[in-house]
């Protein structure tokens, strides 16, 4: 299950720094929700997005630094990302895009056809 | 001007400063002196800076270095389509201009940054003046 992403040693003993959650905005439109998250420094192949059990979880492992470069000053600790969220029903989830650039994750989930709001149409006589 | 830089460098103390901030600003949205949170190194030859700004494209942001002040500014714009309903806004959106007072004089020609994946790095070299250099021992005239 924790196979989905290839490690290596980098990555690996980054999964031991603590965990925080992303700064994240969700929204919903009468066809989808869509969710970002802010993941600055992560590169595209250390990010992981699962759904499972009506489950979505994000995981990145920020790139670490050149070991050579000695700190002046930290704000931003060794962490890793995480976050999950339980997905309401009614959505079509084989329909799911993702996107990540710039270090921010768009994720779009449609909702099932029968979840959308339908207008029915008053024929006339 | 030492006490300033003592609290730059000791990280408990800005961590300490932010958690502060945050509890007595209701309004941290739009209140942003302390973003984006950044790093500084050093790596010998230059100061190496760098800070967090995901989403934000080259055209966002400005680095301008009067002497040893380095200054960040820019806007993260984030509109939302109009008309949704929305669950969660955690994403800071705002003008932001953060100045960083830097321990060395930097070679201001020779200054590049980098923008990959949300994190912004600046290089700067130290100035000449700053870097190590030999003294050559006279010998003493007999």
């Amino acid at each position: 299950m924790e196979k989905t992403m290839q490690k290596n040693e980098t990555t690996e003993k980054m999964e031991s720094a603590p965990a925080v959650a992303p700064y994240m905005d969700i929204y919903e439109s009468p066809e989808e929700i869509v969710m970002v998250a802010d993941l600055p420094g992560v590169r595209p192949d250390d990010l992981e997005l699962r759904f499972e059990n009506n489950e979505i979880s994000i995981k990145g492992v920020p790139a670490p630094v050149e070991t050579t470069w000695k700190p002046r000053f930290r704000e931003i600790g060794s962490f890793r990302y995480e976050r999950a969220f339980k997905l309401p029903s009614g959505l079509d989830i084989s329909k799911i895009k993702a996107d990540f650039d710039a270090g921010v994750l768009t994720v779009v989930m449609p909702k099932s056809e029968s979840e959308k709001p339908h207008t029915i149409k008053i024929h006339r006589r | 001007m030492f006490g300033y830089s003592y609290a730059l460098h000791d990280p408990f103390f800005n961590q300490l400063r932010r958690r502060m901030m945050d509890l007595f600003d209701e309004s941290a949205p739009t209140h942003l002196s302390t973003w984006p949170p950044a790093n500084l190194y050093d790596n010998g030859e230059a100061l190496v800076l760098q800070m967090e700004v995901p989403g934000l494209t080259e055209e966002d942001l400005n680095i301008s270095i009067v002497q040893d002040v380095l200054t960040l500014s820019g806007e993260r714009k984030n509109r939302l389509p109009e008309g949704v309903h929305l669950h969660r806004r955690e994403r800071p959106v705002s003008r932001f201009s953060r100045s960083f007072t830097l321990p060395y004089r930097v070679n201001t020609e020779k200054v590049e940054a980098d923008l990959a994946n949300g994190l912004l790095t600046v290089m700067l070299p130290k100035h000449p003046e700053e870097q190590p250099r030999k003294i050559q021992i006279g010998a003493g005239k007999k």
